[in-house]
C-alpha cells in the first residue's frame, strides 16, 4: 500500500524558466486573436492556425463573487472566491482567487497567476489561481 | 404562412413525488388537447422537451395518452429545452410539413443547487465552478461595478415575483416575501441569496399548435398567434469567458426587426428569472430599457402588474418553480392566458402583444405572440 497521493496537474498550467506560474493559452496566426484556454480553432476568426501561448504577468479583477455554497465534487475551502480576470485587454480567465480573505477583494485589484492544490476524484489536483500582486502587507495568508 | 397556439395545459408546478412524470406530462397533453377542443386522432406530429428524464421519455409520455403511430421528436436543449421544441414545431407547420402539433415539456427534478453540466472527473467539478449562480453573481459584480446598480434592486426580483405568483393557482410558491426575508435569507453566491434562486421543482406545460389553414377549419376565437419564433446560441461566455446575456440581445434585436415588432409595444413579458439578476439584464437586452437602467425598473415599479411594462405576471421560475424542460411553455402558457384575457387576478389589462423570453446553456429562445 503506498501513502503517496495522486497529484494530477490541469491542463492549464505552466511553469516559466524562473519557476513562476504561467496559463496555456493560444493565439490566432491569422488574425492574432489571444485566448484562454487553448481551442482547436480561432474563437474569433476560426481559423484552424492556431498556436500554444503561456500566458502570464499582472492581471486584473473585473468581477468576483464569493461562493458559499459548495456544487457536489467541490472539496475545497469554503468559501472560495471565483473571478473574472483580465489579462492585457483581451483574455478573460475564470479563476479561484487565494491569499486573502474573501471579504478583502475589491474589483480592480491587480493580481499574478499561482497554482492552487484541490482534492479531486483522483487524489489532488493542482489548478491554475490568481493572487494579490500588491505589497505583502495586503497579504493575510487565509484561504490559501 | 403562420402558427397559432390553440391549446394550454399546465400542470401545477411544485413538488409531485406520487405521480410519474409521464402521467405528468399527460396530463399537461390532454388538458391542451382538451383546451383545443380538438381530438387526438388528428394531432400529427409530437415534440417532447426535457432535459434529464431519460431516453426516448417522450415516446412514454405517450404510451400514457395512447399510440397512434404519429412522429415522436425528443428535444433536450438545457433550459431553453421547451421553447426550443415550440421553435422546431413551428418551423414544421410553417413549412407545411403539418397542421396540428402537440409540443409538451416536462422534468421531475432532484433536490439541490442548480449545476453547470460537466462530467464528474473533469476538472471544473474539482474546481467548484460547476455552481451555476456563480456566472449570475458575476454578472451582478459586473453590472453593479458599471451601472451602479444595488443589491437591493437585485433581490426586488424576487419580492415582485413572489407577489406576483399569489395569485396563480399553478405556482410553486404563494407567499408573499418582503425585501429583508430575501435579503436574510442564506447567502449562495454574493450577493445572490437562497431566495434570489429559483427552486428544483417538477411540472410540466403543453402547448396545442396549428396552422392557419387548420385555424380556419376548426375556428378558434381564441388563437394566439406566434409573430416570432428564434433561438440563437452563446458567444461571450463560450469563446471569451466573459459572463454576461449578450446573445439574448441578439437574439431579441434580430427577432424585433424579422418580426416588425417594437419592444416598446410589448404589454406584457415572461422571462427567465433564473437567478434574480438574471431578469434585470434582460430587462436590457430585450430593450425594456436603455442598457444600465434595469435596476431602475424594479426600483419604480415598472415590471409589476399595473406597471409600465409587467414582466413575470406568473412569479417567473423564481416563484412559479423551474421544472426545466417545462420552464419554456410554462411561459408561453402563462401569456396565451394573459392574452386571451384568462388570467383572473394577475390579468395585464388589455394585454395584445407578448414575450416569451427563455434560456439554457448556452442558448437564448424567444418567442413573441399577438392576438
Amino acid at each position: 500500500m503506498s501513502l503517496q497521493q495522486t497529484i494530477s496537474t490541469s491542463s492549464s498550467i505552466a511553469s516559466d524558466a524562473a519557476g513562476g506560474t504561467m496559463l496555456r493559452g493560444a493565439q490566432c496566426r491569422a488574425c492574432g486573436q489571444r485566448m484562454f484556454p487553448a481551442r482547436l480553432c480561432c474563437v474569433a476568426c476560426f481559423s484552424r492556425q492556431v498556436e500554444p501561448l503561456l500566458l502570464g504577468g499582472a492581471g486584473k479583477v473585473t468581477a468576483f463573487t464569493v461562493v458559499r455554497q459548495a456544487p457536489p465534487g467541490y472539496g475545497g475551502p469554503m468559501p472560495y472566491v471565483l473571478a473574472m480576470v483580465l489579462l492585457g485587454n483581451d483574455v478573460h480567465v475564470l479563476t479561484h482567487l487565494v491569499q486573502h480573505e474573501p471579504e478583502a477583494w475589491r474589483i480592480g485589484d491587480a493580481v499574478l497567476p499561482c497554482t492552487l492544490t484541490l482534492p479531486g476524484r483522483q487524489g489532488d489536483f493542482l489548478c491554475h489561481a490568481f493572487r494579490p500582486a500588491g505589497p505583502p502587507s495586503r497579504i493575510t495568508g487565509g484561504h490559501a | 404562412m403562420s402558427a397559432y397556439i390553440i391549446g394550454i395545459g399546465l400542470t401545477k408546478f411544485g413538488r409531485h413525488p406520487d405521480i410519474s412524470v409521464e402521467t405528468l406530462a399527460a396530463q399537461a397533453v390532454l388538458d391542451a388537447v382538451e383546451d383545443a377542443g380538438v381530438d387526438w386522432r388528428q394531432v400529427q406530429e409530437f415534440y417532447a422537451a426535457h432535459v434529464s428524464q431519460g431516453v426516448a421519455a417522450g415516446q412514454r409520455v405517450i404510451k400514457e395518452i395512447g399510440p397512434s403511430g404519429i412522429p415522436v421528436v425528443n428535444v433536450e436543449n438545457c433550459s431553453a429545452a421547451g421553447s426550443t421544441a415550440l421553435r422546431e414545431a413551428t418551423m414544421g407547420i410553417r413549412a407545411g410539413e403539418y397542421d396540428l402539433a402537440v409540443v409538451v415539456g416536462f422534468e421531475k427534478m432532484q433536490h439541490g443547487i442548480l449545476l453547470n453540466v460537466h462530467p464528474e472527473d473533469s476538472p471544473e467539478v474539482a474546481m467548484g465552478t460547476t455552481v451555476l449562480p456563480m456566472r449570475f453573481a458575476l454578472m451582478a459584480s459586473t453590472h453593479r461595478q458599471k451601472y451602479g446598480t444595488t443589491i437591493e434592486q437585485i433581490a426586488g426580483v424576487a419580492v415582485k415575483n413572489h407577489a406576483h405568483a399569489v395569485a396563480n393557482p399553478k405556482a410553486q410558491y404563494r407567499k408573499e416575501m418582503s425585501l429583508e426575508e430575501v435579503l436574510a435569507s442564506r447567502m449562495i453566491c454574493d450577493p445572490i441569496t437562497l431566495y434570489q434562486c429559483s427552486p428544483t421543482t417538477d411540472g410540466a406545460a403543453a402547448v396545442v399548435l396549428c396552422s392557419e389553414k387548420f385555424l380556419r377549419q376548426h375556428g378558434d376565437a381564441r388563437a394566439v398567434k406566434i409573430v416570432g419564433s428564434s433561438l440563437v446560441s452563446d458567444i461571450d461566455e463560450q469563446a471569451h469567458n466573459v459572463f454576461d446575456l449578450e446573445m439574448v440581445g441578439r437574439n431579441a434585436r434580430a427577432l424585433y426587426e424579422k418580426a416588425g415588432v417594437d419592444p416598446r409595444d410589448l404589454d406584457v413579458v415572461e422571462t427567465h428569472d433564473c437567478f434574480s439578476v438574471a431578469e434585470i439584464l434582460a430587462y436590457e437586452q430585450l430593450g425594456l430599457c436603455r442598457e444600465g437602467e434595469g435596476g431602475r425598473l424594479i426600483a419604480d415599479g415598472s415590471t409589476r402588474i399595473g406597471g409600465r411594462i409587467p414582466v413575470n405576471p406568473s412569479g417567473g421560475l423564481l416563484a412559479k418553480g423551474h421544472p426545466l424542460g417545462a420552464t419554456g411553455l410554462g411561459q408561453i402558457a402563462e401569456l396565451v392566458m394573459q392574452l386571451r384575457g384568462e388570467a383572473g387576478s394577475r390579468q395585464v389589462a388589455g394585454a395584445k402583444l407578448a414575450l416569451a423570453s427563455n434560456m439554457g446553456m448556452w442558448s437564448s429562445c424567444i418567442h413573441i405572440l399577438s392576438v
